[in-house]
């Protein structure tokens, strides 16, 4: 598999009470464009990410929403796989390329969440969980907080060393202007900070976050710098409790698994990654079923600074991840796949990882419902 | 509560001219409770009352969606049944001595949110220590 990536953008993320959905889509629209020198009249398709237009914007067109406000009249689609409709948008734009159907594909990713109180927002991201979920009154906090209590039941992790993936994606993102939070923060400061869901505390969550991110995707060729070398999707139960295994995560065994053949690879490769940290346990959990560490071991690495920028190897969440550099649902995986884009182009500036080759993203849907990986290669 | 709702409804659909109209109409879709879905969901209450198990996994909810703010804080539990059957559910009735992963619990029926615009009480299964 190989489809070239021409251009990325990312909008800044956070409370953007003065910017619309459109204003948004509108500035990285521009931006991907006049950076891939395209005119918008090569624009054969549009995938939307976003998860809640529809249970908090009520709006149900999103394609043509979005593409009444751009000028086109191509075909445009929304993509929803909870937090992880991103990810999915831009495996399914990748498809569309790889059919021959389509030259060149803007992907956009974007929510907006900010404008509503936060018990609207938690329950319409329950949308993405099971009846039994939504009837208990569980929360995602409240999921990720019940996959943490296992972990460190099973494996002794420590609630210090879920504070070190909070120090470690602030400090990243303080390098990262696009930033949510670009304060960095001590490991006492996330232990003191206020319980969301036991043990889960207010600085082990990523945040509600408005923000935008677009790709163009065309056929790899001499003008694109970095390619897409593998894009896997892989589902699982949509409610916690069916799983056999709370540690971890199939979805993402099953599509990290996948795209490691289909890129020919192995974890070891991998120079740079974003991973889906909505919380600091699914950063834990995640480095394992990526194979990043063996189980059981992500915690204690990451405190020993392993993924950090500057002195680990593969350096994880640049941007300062989910966590830190924020979360709009919908607009998350595609702003991984900016992150890592630019990366790889050498474009990162402060936080640019040195030599960095190959790069992965890995985006979650619900509490591991769908998992979507991309793995990108500097050509 | 739910009255008022219902009238406030029943007016701006009779006024529906303007954004902030749709606005608080998205607003009232969202806290509505259909009374049919309640009614096929409920029939599988039955099937699960009175259950024996253990507890697999539970936090404590300090932050809730809407419809459960009264309840804040509040225990979720995994509990595991026979044939490796698991639930999610509130843990109520419990001393903190109770909130611990093996805790015996047994299910039992509960009022489980705030009613709905129809002003329907919903209700399902909880857990209940069983020790």
């Amino acid at each position: 598999m190989k489809v070239g990536i021409l251009a990325g953008a990312t909008s800044n993320f956070g409370e953007l009470w003065h910017i619309s959905p459109r204003q948004m889509v509108r500035e990285v629209t521009d931006e991907v464009l006049k950076e891939a020198r395209l005119p918008k009249s090569k624009i054969d398709a549009v995938f939307v990410g976003n998860m809640l237009s529809s249970s908090l914007g009520n709006q149900d067109h999103l394609g043509a929403f979005f593409a009444e406000e751009l000028g086109l009249s191509v075909p445009s689609t929304k993509v929803e796989a909870a937090c992880a409709s991103g990810g999915l948008s831009v495996h399914l734009a990748a498809l569309s390329i790889l059919s021959g159907q389509y030259r060149h594909v803007l992907v956009i990713g974007v929510e907006k969440m900010t404008d509503y109180k936060p018990e609207l927002v938690n329950r319409a991201l329950m949308g993405a969980g099971s009846d039994g979920e939504r009837e208990a009154g569980a929360t995602f906090s409240a999921l990720y907080a019940l996959i943490a209590r296992v972990h460190m039941a099973k494996y002794g992790t420590k609630e210090i060393e879920l504070a070190q993936v909070a120090v470690k994606n602030h400090y990243h993102a303080s390098l990262n202007s696009h930033a949510q939070f670009k304060k960095q923060i001590t490991l006492k400061q996330v232990l003191k900070s206020p319980p969301v869901s036991s043990p889960l505390k207010i600085l082990d969550c990523s945040p509600i976050t408005d923000g935008a991110a677009a790709l163009i995707l065309s056929p790899s060729d001499n003008k694109s710098q970095v390619s897409i070398i593998a894009s896997q999707v892989a589902t699982d139960t949509l409610g916690l409790s069916q799983r056999e295994d709370l540690t971890s995560l199939k979805a993402s065994i099953i599509a990290a698994t996948n795209a490691y053949r289909q890129a020919g690879i192995t974890p070891l490769d991998i120079d740079v990654a974003e991973v889906h940290d909505c919380f600091t346990i699914a950063e834990i959990i995640a480095m394992e079923d990526l194979g990043f560490f063996p189980k059981g071991e992500a915690a204690k690495n990451i405190f020993a600074k392993k993924t950090w920028i500057g002195i680990g190897h593969p350096v994880v969440n640049t941007s300062g991840g989910l966590k830190a550099a924020g979360h709009p649902v919908g607009a998350t995986g595609v702003k991984q796949i900016v992150e890592i884009f630019h990366q790889l182009n050498g474009t990162s500036g402060n936080k640019q990882v040195e030599n960095a080759r190959l790069g992965l993203t890995h985006n979650v849907g619900g509490s591991g419902a769908t998992c979507v990986i991309h793995i990108l290669k500097k050509n | 509560m739910a009255q008022e709702q219902h009238a406030l409804f029943t007016f701006l659909k009779k006024i529906n001219t303007s954004k902030v109209t749709d606005c608080l109409l998205g607003w009232l879709k969202i806290i509505m409770l259909s009374p049919v879905k309640i009614w096929r969901n409920q029939k599988k209450i039955k099937s699960l009352l009175f259950l024996k198990g253990k507890i697999v996994s539970y936090t404590q909810i300090y932050v809730p969606p809407a419809g459960f703010e009264a309840q804040a804080p509040y225990i979720v539990a995994i509990a595991e049944f026979n044939k490796g059957l698991r639930i999610i559910a509130q843990l109520v009735d419990y001393l903190d001595v109770n909130l611990k992963i093996g805790q015996k619990v047994i299910t039992v029926l509960r009022r489980t949110k705030d009613p709905g615009l129809e002003g329907i009480i919903p209700y399902g299964i909880k857990f209940k220590p069983l020790d």
